[in-house]
């Protein structure tokens, strides 16, 4: 009988295996696309074997034994009250099970987590996520450091730097900079020094010393108007788009802007949280060979739940082979430095906001700046270009459509009552608007 | 004799508006068992459709409902399911069988007992009756993360009067659960019967002793979040949970949250676990197999079950992973331990599968699943990826609908002709049984696959390829699978209560006390004691009665040397 059991769970243990087989890779994880992912996945396997194992043996022996000791007569069967010796053993062998599984999701768990050498290059994409969508910033050298302490939780700080000329081609308030994982806006930029705004987006105004390396945020701009829901195309949105490189240690800088959200890629089998008040670093390296430069897609979503539109919450990881990659981010960056170049100065003539400007007239000057404070840049782009949302440089709607639009959003933009954003901000945000050329 | 419902001839000479009033004013530990019951399958029910309209929503790609009546739903099944039904008809089983068991003529405070039931109904209803508010229900999750539960900070949807209602609704479901916790303790504690030893309590009352620990020790730290989001969410100057400049944070929730709730699943699972220890030694002849190890292994589970909440947060990048991995795996081995107890106990027995049996075996295989899927989310790599997929889904619907839902069911089955004095029907049981056992199964295996692949949860619609489509549709089909088997059940139940087969005093040759008085007990429970000499005080009664005409096997002595 014991024979004949062993038999039958092999049987079975082959069978469900063969079942797996010809349902596909659904019964498994996903081809893991990072070094991280092939780990996780090995990791997964051996888990995988141990619970097919205890299940397929449990399952056999309640099945074999209900059948076998079914109750055939009166006969009261010996009543055995337990069995030290056997107690002790599936106490003992189920805790080495656990102990030695524990350890080796150690190990694994180190390595997935290990972050890159000191001197190996990283890639660093920084992942904002609100509701309902994402953008994703890119860092580019400027070849400047801090040159002074920049405190915690100040909310506008002067800070020296190593070399102020690398800011003379970037506009006020349109330019974010990056220093270590805060993300800052340049207000102004003085003869040995700028002046920056703080705590602008998801990320946490935190202390610098001296001497931290301030790098140039842009956006990525690539969006693809896929059907991956049903609702989005009729809303206009696209998917957005974060282009990575194959071969090269990435490093996500994950910051939420309003509620909790995750950075999930099955590909990657690996997600990690957007916590408002917090910056989390998620490594990965991908490695998937045979890419041609047109680069693969891999699909993901926001994995934590974060109110209405969570479902639609939907980005795309664009993966290029490494030359594409520098090159793809090459013309990226020149056509942001386009898009950052200071404003030209104001026609003559033109009066500065005061008295005589009212509601109806705004006052461009401000309104970019407000555009900026206000945050309509990370999903309009930072000349009302659009992206993750519609293009409105030079928008021909009529102020009160845009007020309304405010007030009460058609599609998936949040909504922003008179006491949050004043009609007197949003005429001046219009003004600026009505300047820049539509598209 | 078939005309009048066993539980009636007290009622013979009464008015119906005077047999209302006795139920509303009762103290009695078994009326007030009773109520919990019903008033949890009622909202049992409720919970139930709400997952039907869900799974009909996901059947196929594109939406039904919208998105933010699909984010009700889940809200609500989820809370109805836990706080509404799971924890308090496992509290109506132990009001009911508890004093029975350990021959108490009533729990040790009978009005507080009423005062529980009282609050419970009320807070149920009050949160489900934040439907009629605008804005309806609550829709963050039943676990109610801010800030998406918070109307503060930069939440661009705050949410309306529903939420509130849900907290309040919770507190006092917090407090009536609490208040119960306290009775039951005092009742074991304190009215056992002469001879009832702690080591001869059955193993329903232990589940029951550990599970009100567990919920005297982790609700007040539930209630504190709630009240402390309630400030927050109310002005009334709270920031505890907005990060956005007063120091609020928003991880908090998720400790003080999971700090109770992660104990909850114990408190929820412990009790059918428990009825399944009752049943299986009834139905296999057999005592249980390492009584001792077995209590023990609860024990175990409700100390370990205080130091893995985190294991919920593995991808919030604010715990420590090696310790909450380490504890969560451990809890792996009292778990087994039960497991190979049961399946020892039926070794060598003598098996019959009424319903009630056929119920605590479909745990055994189902819970079995619940059980081994959380091995994969206690190894935190995996669990960056499983996390809050349809993978988790599956897994807590294993534990929790086949687990502690079937452990509830084999109650239903096992302990009705107690309560009502008539046997349910076996045909209707057993079409009852495969429904749930088949279609539960196509309801949450193919969850499994979906979570694998990468399907998040909680989303009310998915991309039109990707292969997810087949699975969701075979996950709807089990639902109503399920959901078909609930009518024979249902019809059960109303037909049985007037004109099932009468039951007598102990239609199981059962082990425990409860067996040994009629059914349905009277008012004080029993008129006479019969001695407790071991855990098995019935059958060592029955021993008696039959001298030693129980065949050869009854030379095994039954009060055993493992009874100290």
């Amino acid at each position: 009988m014991l024979r004949l059991t062993i038999v039958a769970v092999a049987a079975a243990l082959l069978a469900m295996l063969a079942t797996l087989e010809v349902v596909g890779a659904q019964a498994f994880p996903p081809q893991a696309r990072t070094e991280q992912g092939d780990e996780i996945r090995t990791l997964y396997m051996v888990v995988f074997i141990v619970a097919a194992v205890v299940f397929v043996a449990v399952e056999i022996a309640i099945v074999y034994i209900i059948f076998r000791y079914r109750r055939r007569g009166d006969a009261l069967p010996k009543q055995t009250h337990g069995n030290m010796m056997a107690e002790v053993v599936w106490t003992v062998t189920p805790a080495v099970i656990v102990i030695a599984l524990f350890v080796y999701s150690f190990i694994i768990l180190e390595n997935v987590e290990s972050s890159p050498d000191a001197g190996e290059p990283v890639e660093t994409i920084d992942v904002l996520g609100r509701q309902w969508t994402w953008a994703f910033r890119y860092s580019a050298e400027l070849n400047t450091a801090t040159a002074s302490v920049l405190p915690e939780g100040e909310a506008q700080s002067t800070l020296a730097v190593t070399n102020p000329e690398a800011f003379a081609e970037l506009a006020p308030f349109t330019t974010s900079l990056r220093i270590d994982v805060e993300h800052v806006r340049l207000v102004e930029v003085q003869e040995d020094g700028i002046v920056v705004d703080r705590a602008i987006d998801g990320t946490v105004a935190e202390e610098h010393p001296s001497g931290s390396k301030i790098w140039l945020l842009f956006d990525g701009t690539e969006t693809r108007a896929e059907e991956r829901l049903g609702g989005l195309e009729e809303d206009g949105v696209p998917t957005p788009v974060v282009t990575v490189p194959i071969g090269k240690t990435v490093r996500f800088n994950l910051a939420a802007v309003d509620v909790i959200h995750s950075f999930y890629t099955p590909e990657f089998l690996y997600k990690l949280d957007l916590v408002p008040g917090r910056v989390h670093a998620m490594w990965v390296d991908l490695n998937e060979e045979d890419v041609g430069p047109e680069g693969v897609y891999y699909e993901g979503q926001c994995a934590e739940f974060c109110g209405r539109e969570h479902a639609r919450m939907l980005f795309t990881v664009h993966a290029l082979p490494l030359d594409a990659y520098t090159e793809w981010f090459d013309t990226q960056l020149a056509e942001a430095l386009e898009r950052l170049k200071p404003l030209p100065e104001p026609p003559p003539g033109a009066e500065p906001a005061g008295e005589a400007a009212s509601a109806a007239v705004g006052d461009p000057v401000r309104g970019q700046q407000l555009f900026f404070t206000n945050g309509c840049n990370v999903c309009h782009g930072d000349q009302g270009e659009g992206g993750i949302g519609l293009t409105i440089a030079g928008t021909a709607l009529a102020l009160e459509e845009v007020i309304d639009q405010y007030r009460n959003p058609r599609d998936q933009m949040p909504v922003f009552p008179p006491d949050v954003i004043p009609d007197e901000d949003i005429a001046d945000t219009y003004a600026w608007l009505q300047t820049l050329p539509s598209q | 004799m078939a005309t009048v419902a066993p539980t009636a001839p007290g009622y013979a000479g009464m008015r119906a508006v005077d047999v209302i009033i006795e139920w509303l004013s009762t103290t009695d530990h078994k009326k007030i068992g009773l109520l919990y019951i019903f008033t949890a399958l009622g909202f049992a029910l409720v919970g139930g459709a709400f997952s039907l309209v869900m799974r009909t929503e996901l059947a196929q790609t594109g939406t039904i409902i919208g998105d933010e009546t699909y984010n009700q739903l889940f809200t609500m099944h989820g809370s109805i399911m836990l706080f509404l039904f799971i924890l308090p008809v496992a509290a109506g089983f132990m009001n009911y069988i508890v004093p029975l068991q350990i021959g108490a003529p009533d729990m040790a405070f009978p009005r507080m007992n009423a005062l529980s039931y009282w609050m419970f109904a009320f807070g149920g209803i009050m949160m489900v009756s934040s439907f009629a508010f605008s804005g309806g229900s609550a829709s963050a999750g039943w676990t109610s993360y801010p800030p998406v539960a918070s109307n503060t900070g930069a939440n661009a949807q705050p949410l309306g009067a529903g939420t509130d209602l849900w907290l309040v609704g919770v507190v006092i479901l917090g407090a009536a659960s609490t208040a119960g916790a306290i009775n039951f303790l005092t009742t074991i504690f304190k009215l056992r019967a002469p001879g009832m030893t702690m080591f001869r309590l059955p193993l329903f009352t232990w589940t029951t002793l550990v599970t009100s620990f567990l919920v005297l020790l982790a609700t007040p730290v539930l209630a504190s979040a709630l009240i402390m989001l309630f400030v927050d969410r109310n002005g009334a100057g709270g920031a505890f949970f907005d990060p956005t400049g007063q120091g609020g944070q928003v991880l908090l929730w998720q400790n003080l949250f999971w700090f109770y709730s992660h104990p909850a699943v114990y408190i929820m699972i412990l009790p059918p676990m428990g009825v399944v220890s009752e049943i299986i030694p009834v139905f296999s002849r057999k005592p249980l197999f390492g009584y001792r190890s077995m209590v023990l292994a609860i024990v175990g589970i409700g100390l370990l079950g205080f130091i893995v909440w985190a294991h919920h947060m593995f991808t919030t990048g604010g715990v420590f992973l090696p310790f909450f991995m380490a504890s969560t795996f451990l809890i792996a081995v009292p778990t087994g331990v039960k497991f190979f107890n049961w399946i020892s106990t039926m070794f060598r027995g003598a098996v019959t599968l009424p319903t009630a049996m056929l119920f605590a075996i479909g745990f055994l295989m189902l819970f079995l699943i619940g059980g081994i899927t959380g091995v994969f989310h206690a190894a935190v790599p995996v669990d960056f990826h499983l996390h809050d997929t349809y993978f988790v889904v599956s897994h807590l619907h294993y534990v929790l609908a086949t687990g502690a839902a079937f452990g509830i069911l084999a109650a239903v089955y096992f302990w009705f002709p107690k309560m009502i004095g008539r046997l349910l029907n076996e045909g209707l049981g057993k079409l009852h049984f495969w429904s749930a056992f088949i279609g539960a199964n196509m309801l949450f295996w193919p969850q499994l696959m979906l979570g694998l692949d990468g399907m998040p949860r909680r989303i009310n619609d998915y991309a039109p390829y990707g292969g997810w489509e087949l699975m969701n549709l075979i996950s709807t089909v089990g639902a109503f699978v399920v959901a078909a088997g609930m009518i024979p059940f249902l019809f059960n139940i109303l037909y049985s209560w007037k004109y099932g087969e009468e039951a007598g005093d102990d239609p199981w040759e059962a082990n425990t006390l409860e067996w040994a008085t009629s059914s349905p007990p009277p008012a004080h429970n029993f008129d006479r004691l019969i001695p407790v000499k071991s855990e098995r005080p019935l059958f060592d009664h029955r021993m008696v009665e039959s001298g030693t005409g129980a065949g050869s096997a009854s030379a095994t002595q039954p009060a055993a040397a493992q009874d100290g």
